[in-house]
């Protein structure tokens, strides 16, 4: 394993940020840690980083201790990198002595060889002559990335790398970092709040919530089968509809009939809350599963309608902005499931 | 807990003596001495600070705010120009002034002698003609030269204040006046109580002039008591109880800028003022309001001394005077060096290392810069000469030598008064210049393999050296100004150019002793052309927002 993050706490005085978590992280895996302002996901990426003291638990990095019971290896010796939310490139260099700022125990000549290989990698080659209040908030991440990988660390550390960008910027750099990342073989475990970043740099997604690891897997599971309803509610859009279970296999919600596939520790009559994701819900004039519309909220492809179906339930549905329904509209649905995701009640 | 956090933690203690040495003579019972002086002296001098202050502190609130609202909100010829001109008598020691206004203002001065051959008088009893050298002429000399410090938090207060608010006033059908009595001003108070508590603390710490003017106060009684009756422990009870006013000061001042911060929400909305064009009389009389301090705390002075200076330049410009510049200098510069060494250090172990002991001693060194002089030399004496003896003693036992008093006396004794006093201004510049530095900055310095020493001067001083110049210059300047701590604790025979100019004027050599106020002065416009510069920056910054 070349990250291995093992029961650890944390805390800031009388307030416990991190309660027992466990992961592993293979070479060349990048992996999110996702979950609400306050929950510990930063206060784990500076205790892999050694910036805070854990008060319990074990963390190595490429199979050595940089903290245990008996051990703590400072920041500036676990050849770790790090990009920050506000990029903190020094205002007083410029790109190239930015890229350059963690090769300082190499000679000049090989300092600018390499920072010179990173900008390139980074497509920041004809800016090396700037300074960082010259540059764009884009263009800021990518002197940041470079300086963070120039000095090949073991790994990268990324706290909410993206969010000072803007939207359109920001969906363009996660990709493209995500592809350079694989690319070029990074481990890489990166902070962020906002689950779409997640999707498209996570191989892996830790979900957290309140100081403890709710889920770790891979996104498509993280969305489709949440191992709790904090992580059903906090990833994607999605509702929830009443339902009884009726039999072994069966529920019913009393607008529809669903078949589950497994019980687990469900038993008949149990009341349950079913996960309605909007890509769950399918028009179909033909349905006798009848829902109402009163709101309407227009995305450009796609148009997200909240439904009232008769049992009072609301539900989100996604239709594509071909077909036009208005408020107060009564349409027939039908669900459509991969998988079906109930919570006992 | 790591080297650094230990050493920031037992230096910021030791700078801390003073003030506790104070405190804790303070709380002795002192028995006859006390009751000696309350029956005595101690009442009088106990009022004339009371009046003092209320005089200084009144004058310098209706000049300081006057003037800054007239610079930041009207417009009248020369207005830019007032911006800065209205700083200058910050580099005059209120000493200085008082030196210049005597000479000017005495019987064979030129005022009177003018006047005379005006009206043809010949003898003094021919007409009356006010004596500059009392209770009055101490508020006027003193509320004139530290006014400044008020127009500079008022007007900073002004700038800050949302253009929206004040437009709302007038839309609800208040003039330009109501806004300015019923919105303006009450919003700066916070900011103007501030700038009248260190108006209040400067007028505590003067010796030179209460003592030219013959005014009885407290600081005065302190050096009296010390050096004419040779009386140490009434001296330690007169500073202890101006420790009292001094920590009603600090209180007020913390408590202002606590509610300045709610009342000064910074907002990008002040860049356009209201911009009151006066004309005719009101253009005029804004014209006067704001030559006039300046022509009182600092042109007149400056005339007179350079009148005296070059007709005494060749009795003045002597071997010793050029050793006491170079005396002067040195001491000084070595005094801001050390200052800001020690500044640097601590304010950065105190963002490292966030300890709430360390940050409550350094609150308590700091208290220093509110210290009269006089009364952090007693302070720095006692501890110091206790801790002499206990060496003089020791040695004696056991080598059978006599050590002597190794450090009172010495220069050791004027630096450490020099960095207790003057570590807080530092301090301030320092801290507010790291503030602006994001903490991300420090994680990527080290996460870079940078250790914290190493990523400091690499990453942080280049960043933070604009705060450490100005913070240089103007900690130099008040080392060259500084009169009573240094006429206390100096080592024998040995002057700086304060102290020589005061000799001088106590023995009513004004003319000799003018070349040496003009030399302070001359330094002292140094920190006066770089705040207005740097004043004249942050207003560019705004106008192009």
């Amino acid at each position: 394993m070349h990250l291995q993050v093992t029961n650890l706490f944390c805390d800031y005085g009388d307030y416990e940020a991190v309660r027992g978590v466990d992961f592993m992280v293979s070479r060349g895996e990048r992996v999110c840690l996702l979950g609400p302002s306050g929950c510990g996901k930063t206060t784990i990426l500076r205790a892999i980083a050694g910036l805070h003291d854990p008060t319990n638990g074990e963390i190595k990095i490429n199979n050595q201790v940089v903290f245990g019971t008996d051990r703590f290896i400072p920041i500036q010796e676990r050849r770790v990198g790090m990009v920050f939310q506000d990029h903190a490139l020094f205002p007083h260099l410029s790109v190239r002595e930015n890229v350059g700022a963690g090769l300082w125990s190499i000679g000049a000549k090989e300092r600018n060889r390499v920072s010179g290989e990173y900008m390139e990698m980074m497509g920041i080659s004809s800016l090396g002559s700037r300074f960082p209040h010259e540059l764009s908030g884009g263009q800021q991440q990518r002197v940041a990335l470079a300086r963070a990988l120039a000095p090949k660390p073991l790994l990268l550390l990324m706290d909410e790398p993206f969010s000072s960008l803007d939207l359109d910027m920001r969906f363009r750099m996660s990709q493209e970092i995500s592809d350079l990342l694989r690319i070029h073989d990074i481990t890489c475990v990166m902070v962020t709040h906002d689950q779409q970043d997640a999707f498209v740099m996570g191989d892996k997604i830790g979900v957290m919530a309140n100081g403890t690891l709710l889920q770790w897997d891979d996104p498509h599971h993280v969305y489709h089968e949440p191992a709790s309803r904090f992580v059903a509610d906090f990833i994607g859009d999605g509702a929830f509809i009443d339902a009884v279970v009726t039999g072994d296999g069966k529920l019913s919600s009393g607008v529809a009939d669903l078949e589950l596939e497994n019980m687990g520790s469900l038993k008949s009559g149990d009341n349950v809350d079913i996960l309605v994701r909007p890509e769950d819900v399918i028009f179909d004039e033909t349905s006798n599963i009848r829902a109402k519309i009163i709101r309407r909220s227009y995305k450009g492809a796609e148009i997200l309608y909240t439904l009232s179906l008769e049992n009072k339930n609301k539900v989100l549905a996604s239709f594509s902005s071909h077909s036009y329904f208005s408020v107060g509209d009564d349409i027939g649905i039908k669900f459509q499931f991969n998988h079906v995701v109930v919570f006992k009640k | 807990m790591r080297l650094g956090a230990w050493v920031s933690l037992c230096l910021s203690a030791l700078l801390a003596t003073p003030v506790l040495s104070i405190v804790f003579v303070a709380l002795q019972p002192s028995g006859e001495v006390w009751s000696h002086l309350i029956n005595t002296t101690l009442p009088g001098y106990v009022y004339n600070t009371i009046i003092l202050s209320i005089g200084v502190g009144f004058i310098a609130v209706l000049l300081g705010t006057s003037t800054a609202w007239l610079v930041t909100m009207c417009s009248f010829p020369g207005v830019r120009y007032f911006n800065f001109l209205l700083l200058l008598p910050l580099a005059m020691p209120s000493y200085v002034v008082a030196y210049a206004y005597t000479d000017f203002l005495e019987y064979a001065g030129p005022l009177q002698t003018f006047l005379r051959h005006l009206c043809d008088w010949t003898h003094p009893t021919d007409y009356w003609f006010p004596d500059i050298r009392g209770l009055g002429g101490g508020i006027i000399v003193m509320s004139f030269v530290l006014y400044p410090y008020v127009y500079l938090l008022a007007r900073a207060a002004f700038l800050e204040q949302s253009v929206n608010v004040l437009e709302v006033s007038r839309v609800l059908g208040r003039g330009v006046l109501g806004t300015f009595l019923k919105v303006s001003l009450p919003s700066a108070r916070p900011a103007i109580v501030v700038g009248v508590s260190l108006v209040l603390m400067e007028t505590l710490n003067d010796y030179g002039t209460v003592d030219f003017f013959a005014i009885p106060t407290m600081t005065f009684g302190l050096i009296d008591v010390w050096f004419g009756m040779n009386n140490v422990a009434g001296a330690a009870q007169i500073a202890s109880s101006l420790l009292v006013f001094v920590i009603l000061l600090i209180v007020i001042e913390n408590f202002s800028r606590r509610r300045q911060r709610f009342y000064q929400q910074s907002s990008t909305r002040f860049s356009n003022l209201p911009n009151y064009q006066l004309k005719g009389w009101s253009a005029f009389f804004a014209l006067a309001t704001c030559l006039f301090p300046i022509i009182i705390g600092f042109i007149v002075p400056a005339v007179v001394l350079s009148v005296l200076s070059v007709k005494y330049f060749s009795v003045s410009w002597t071997s010793e005077f050029r050793i006491l510049v170079a005396n002067s200098l040195v001491l000084s510069m070595s005094a801001s060096l050390i200052v800001l060494l020690i500044a640097l250090f601590l304010a950065y172990c105190r963002r490292i290392y966030p300890d709430a002991m360390l940050s409550s001693i350094i609150k308590i060194a700091s208290m220093g810069y509110a210290m009269p002089g006089a009364v952090l030399a007693i302070g720095i004496l006692l501890p110091l000469g206790a801790f002499d003896n206990f060496i003089d003693s020791l040695s004696r036992e056991w080598f059978g030598l006599s050590t002597g008093l190794i450090f009172s006396g010495t220069f050791f004794a004027v630096l450490f008064a020099y960095i207790v006093r003057f570590l807080t201004i530092a301090m301030g510049q320092i801290e507010s210049s790291l503030g602006k530095i994001s903490s991300s900055m420090d994680m990527a310095s080290k996460a870079l393999g940078y250790s914290s020493y190493r990523g400091f001067w690499r990453h942080h001083f280049p960043l933070i050296r604009g705060g450490a110049i100005v913070a240089l210059i103007i900690v130099f300047v008040d080392c060259m100004k500084e009169l009573p701590a240094t006429l206390i604790l100096r080592p024998f025979n040995f002057n700086t150019l304060a102290v020589h100019v005061y000799h001088y004027a106590s023995d009513e050599m004004l003319g000799e002793a003018a070349l040496g106020c003009m030399f302070i002065v001359a330094v002292g416009l140094l920190p006066v052309l770089l705040l207005s510069w740097m004043l004249t920056k942050s207003r560019k910054i705004n106008d192009t927002v």
